[in-house]
């Protein structure tokens, strides 16, 4: 220890013992361990007197942070953000302030309003979660949800959010305002309830709905406003504002208790905030009677005070005059309670339940609210379900709910009425099933609710109804595929299977039903080609034939004609594939959502069988417009995620690699989005994020999109798969273009094998690797061997692909930079002239 | 909050920064609760820009609950000292009626504090006892308890205290001793 220091730890000895001391004993303390050292005594002297007087010194913080934290906004007024110039501030609220805007090029003067997020919220958390959440929020497209258009920083880097500019008035404003009675009230509020009942449905939770942002437009048109917005401002925005005084323009009554204890948020929340928003429409009041308006007090009065009844409240208050004779004690009384139970389980399962709820009040009809009472509380289906319903729910229904659909069209047979009462218990069970829609970040999944009805069928429940169990079974399976979860979707098919060939035999319906799906299964995912042919083959006239004769839907045809279409087509006859898929595409047309979607997916494989001929324009014509119609319908689900990615392939093929990314990326959200594991999907729609970037010379973002992409596929396919060998072969180019050209040659050769194995020499997949391992080869300077490679992929493409094919004139661009290099310019000239004719 | 981002979770940092500015307004309300409120309007700017110091920072990852709060004190340290001096600097001008901040001082000024002063001292105290000098970082600019102040630094609170007293003590003597030789001169 250096001499300073040692004196300084002696002085410390000393002081915190001699303080310790009444001033008497001091002086002899310290006379004994000072010895003769005075400067170490004097020392500690100046220090115990100093600290006798410290009275006070330091001993309060410095300063005081006040309440109203920022007063001080930057000037928007007048300048430009994007393409929109800032006309006036139009509103203020706890995240920041709202300005009116107009586009800046003057023939499109569209008014917009912009929200800029107020400075000290998590800048670059918020823009990172606006990445995420954009496209989801974009295609919120609904007349009574103000849409999200665009977004992003100041130059100081303030957030902010571009949105549909709405001129109204604050809901309860409204109604007040025109004196509407309490049915039209509640016949706003329904409007109101079916904007939020269509953004559940697209996995979008409002979290912050209340009074001021919910506008009624002139022509008397609720329009939601924030869709989604509370979201991208993160989790600790509310508490903060809520807590903040200077800042209570935000009114926190309207947040739900998990809100309030930053519980789990689900659909169920926004049924609370709707429910407190009718209790104030109804009655003029907020539902808890406050003393104070401390943080706190509202808080516990939101997790635990009984709201008053309706009826109760409006007694007190007689200055809220405009309703009509209807009384509000009984049912809405109980509609509006049960929305706004503390437990979300307890509550309306959605919006939708809520707002029927409400019209079967308008038509006098008998309403499922009951009151709460104490036998109710304890009962079984309480205590049994403790969150509640979230998004994953409606996603999960809307896959199954066309089947289940069919099921009660055909409930005429008693039997058949019995069989769809036995599923409809099962997925109701299913839908209330504690937690399995929400995993921890809060994000729902069906896969989640799926594995635990999988789960349930696979042990011991409905083992009474076999068949029952088997159709369940068969819907689940059917589910999980489509959710591209494909060993699940194996197990509970497998088992479907097998029960019903016990049952039914081998040839019985039921059993070649079950047999498309895991046919299907087979000709796709899992590369079965042999034993899909097999299925298709033997039982394509049959299924025809029952199909005529009614006694089987159009959609198991239709299925079997997709799948071998697939399979026709990975075997390299595209012709063929055409041709089954004319014949699906003929097939009786159907509204049922599920065959809706089995049309679709016919014209998705017939977009693909013309990309394969190198018809990429035409190809990208019929996608698009099935993403145009898709959005539309506002499906935000997998459909719409597989032709998104489809169309980013084919722009991808087609040059337009700009174009393919973003939309290739908004596919990837709604399946991160949708399926909680790396599904095949998700790893075909990385593989062209890899090719894109690669082409847009982004080597190592690609190379990362191809690592992660070969993980998904190792983990759930196998090397059989067809883009599989694809996947190999961008790594490899990756590799070759970054200097690692034993590994490349290793990854092309592999790709070549494969193809080799599993196409037909003719098919373009062959020759597009056979094109990738020669342009490495010629890179390498090995031209002999380039050439072979080269040259076989021109001339096999030359054939396979139509006039102009893209395709074919990389192949011809690769021959002639192999002979510019080589050098042989007459063989270059050759092929430039062949070029030059694209 | 704090213990997810201690374990590594890579995203915290960021998510942490509205935590971060929650507990610097519940210090504020802890100290409103002490204080007259008549000042506190005009103390808006100087923890304004205190925060956003704080923000501006958030791209450099706290590594812990002691990294946060050590800086945390430091950002208010340097704002406080920073307007202290332009304070001064005002007054000697003759235009100092124009610094919305002064009132915010006011509290520490009228306990007979100088803020330059004891910056200066706790330069000096940096240099003999680094520990010294954090607690009397964390505690008067950065207003945490001795327990809080303990659990940053991993010691005990009553090491805590009993620094804080010597540290006191030292501070104040050199503070005095200076404004006395200032005084003599």
């Amino acid at each position: 220890m250096p001499p300073a220091a040692d004196r300084w730890a002696r002085v410390k000895e000393l002081f915190a013992a001699a303080a310790d001391l009444d001033p008497g004993q001091r002086a002899t303390f310290l006379e004994l361990e000072c010895g003769g050292d005075e400067a170490l005594r004097r020392e500690l002297e100046s220090l115990l007197e100093s600290d006798e007087r410290t009275d006070g010194f330091i001993e309060q913080p410095a300063f005081e942070i006040p309440r109203d934290l920022f007063s001080g906004e930057e000037p928007f007024v007048g300048r430009q953000f994007g393409t929109y110039q800032v006309i006036r501030e139009i509103g203020r609220g706890g995240l920041g302030a709202v300005y009116l805007a107009a586009r800046a090029d003057d023939e499109y003067r569209k008014e917009v309003a912009i929200k800029f997020v107020r400075r000290g919220l998590d800048t670059e958390d918020i823009l990172r979660r606006f990445r995420n959440e954009r496209q989801i929020l974009a295609q919120l497209d609904h007349p009574n949800i103000a849409r999200l258009i665009d977004g992003g920083t100041t130059d100081n880097g303030l957030p902010y959010f571009v949105m549909e500019y709405v001129k109204g008035e604050p809901i309860i404003a409204y109604c007040d305002g025109h004196a509407l009675s309490t049915t039209e009230r509640l016949k706003l509020f329904r409007k109101v309830c079916a904007a939020v009942t269509y953004a559940h449905q697209n996995l979008v939770i409002h979290r912050d709905l209340k009074p001021s942002n919910i506008l009624v437009t002139q022509e008397g048109e609720p329009k939601l406003l924030d869709f989604g917005i509370a979201k991208l401002l993160g989790p600790g925005d509310e508490l903060f504002t809520r807590t903040l005084p200077a800042l209570r323009v935000m009114t926190p009554e309207y947040a739900s208790p998990e809100q309030v204890k930053d519980e789990k948020i689900m659909t169920t929340s926004d049924v609370y905030s709707l429910g407190v928003l009718l209790y104030e429409l109804l009655t003029g009041q907020r539902p808890y009677r406050l003393k104070t308006r401390a943080p706190g007090e509202i808080a516990r009065a939101i997790t635990e005070q009984e709201p008053e009844r309706l009826s109760t409240a409006l007694l007190r208050d007689s200055r809220f005059t405009v309703h009509d004779s209807r009384p509000l004690r009984g049912d809405l009384d109980n509609i509006v309670l049960m929305a706004m139970r503390k437990e979300p389980a307890r509550r309306y399962s959605s919006v939708g339940q809520f707002s029927e709820d409400i019209r079967r009040h308008l038509e006098a009809l008998p309403v499922i609210a009951r009151k709460d009472t104490v036998a109710y509380r304890a009962s079984k289906f309480v205590r049994r379900h403790r969150t509640g319903v979230a998004a994953a729910a409606l996603v999960l229904l809307s896959l199954i709910g066309g089947i289940v659909g069919t099921l009660i069209e055909v409930r005429t047979a008693r039997r058949a009425e019995a069989k769809a009462e036995a599923i409809s218990g099962f997925l109701q069970k299913t839908l209330q099933a504690p937690d399995p829609t929400v995993n921890v970040g809060g994000q729902p999944t069906v896969k989640g609710l799926l594995d635990d009805a999988s789960k349930r069928l696979a042990t011991a429940e409905l083992s009474d109804q076999p068949e029952v169990r088997a159709e369940l079974q068969r819907i689940i399976g059917a589910t999980y595929l489509s959710l591209g979860q494909y060993d699940p979707a194996q197990q509970n098919l497998s088992a479907a299977f097998q029960t019903q060939t016990r049952i039914s035999g081998a040839d019985g319906i039921e059993t070649l039903k079950t047999g498309v799906l895991i046919a299907s299964l087979w000709a796709g995912a899992k590369g079965d080609y042999a034993k899909a042919n097999k299925f298709y083959v033997t039982n394509l006239p049959r299924l025809r034939a029952e199909q005529k004769k009614g006694t089987i839907s159009a959609d198991y045809l239709g299925a079997a004609l997709n799948g071998f279409a697939l399979l026709r087509r990975a075997q390299g006859d595209s012709k063929d594939a055409e041709s089954l898929l004319r014949e699906k595409l003929a097939l009786p047309p159907s509204v049922s959502p599920e065959k809706m979607s089995g049309l679709r997916f016919a014209r998705a494989i017939l977009a693909l069988t013309l990309a394969d001929q190198g018809k990429f324009d035409e190809a990208i014509k019929i996608v698009r417009k099935e993403v145009v119609s898709l959005r539309r319908e506002a499906a935000a689900g997998s459909e719409l995620a597989a032709n998104l990615t489809g169309l980013g392939s084919f722009l991808l093929e087609n040059g337009q690699t700009g174009e393919s990314l973003k939309n290739l990326q908004e596919g990837e959200a709604i399946y991160r989005k949708l399926f909680s594991a790396a599904s095949l999907q998700l790893g075909d729609s990385l593989r062209l994020q890899a090719q894109a970037s690669f082409a847009e010379g982004n080597y190592s973002v690609a190379e990362n999109y191809i690592n992660e992409t070969l993980k998904i596929y190792r983990a759930a396919t196998s090397p059989r798969y067809i883009n599989y060998a694809t996947a190999l072969m961008v790594q490899g180019m990756i590799y070759s273009q970054t200097g690692r050209a034993a590994e490349a040659e290793g990854l092309l050769r592999e790709a070549v094998q494969i193809r080799v194995e599993n196409v037909p020499e003719t098919h373009f997949l062959r020759a597009t690797a056979n094109g990738g391992l020669g342009e490495f080869l010629t890179a390498q300077a090995r031209f002999p061997e380039a050439e072979t490679f080269l040259l076989a992929s021109y001339e096999s493409l030359n054939k396979s692909q139509a006039e102009k094919s893209p395709r074919t004139l990389l192949a011809l661009q690769r021959l002639v930079s192999l002979y510019d290099r080589w050098p042989r310019p007459e063989a270059a000239i050759a092929y430039r002239a062949l070029l030059s004719k694209h | 909050m704090l213990i997810d981002w201690g374990k590594g979770d890579p995203d915290a940092p960021a998510r942490l920064m509205p935590f971060v500015y929650e507990e610097l307004r519940q210090l504020a309300r802890q100290y409103l609760q002490r204080e007259r409120s008549d000042h506190t309007l005009q103390a808006t700017g100087l923890v304004h820009e205190a925060y956003l110091r704080l923000v501006d920072q958030s791209t450099t990852t706290w590594q812990n609950r002691a990294h946060f709060f050590g800086v945390a004190a430091q950002v208010m340290r340097r704002v406080l000292v920073d307007y202290a001096r332009a304070h001064r600097a005002e007054k000697r001008s003759g235009g100092w009626d124009k610094l919305a901040f002064d009132e915010a001082l006011t509290p520490a000024l009228e306990r007979g504090v100088d803020l330059i002063a004891l910056d200066d001292a706790l330069k000096d105290l940096l240099a003999i006892d680094p520990r010294q000098s954090q607690i009397v970082e964390l505690r008067f600019f950065g207003g945490l308890t001795n327990e809080e102040i303990g659990e940053v630094l991993d010691v005990s609170p009553s090491t805590v205290k009993r620094e804080w007293r010597l540290a006191k003590a030292w501070l104040r003597r050199e503070i005095v001793t200076g404004e006395n030789d200032a005084a003599g001169r």
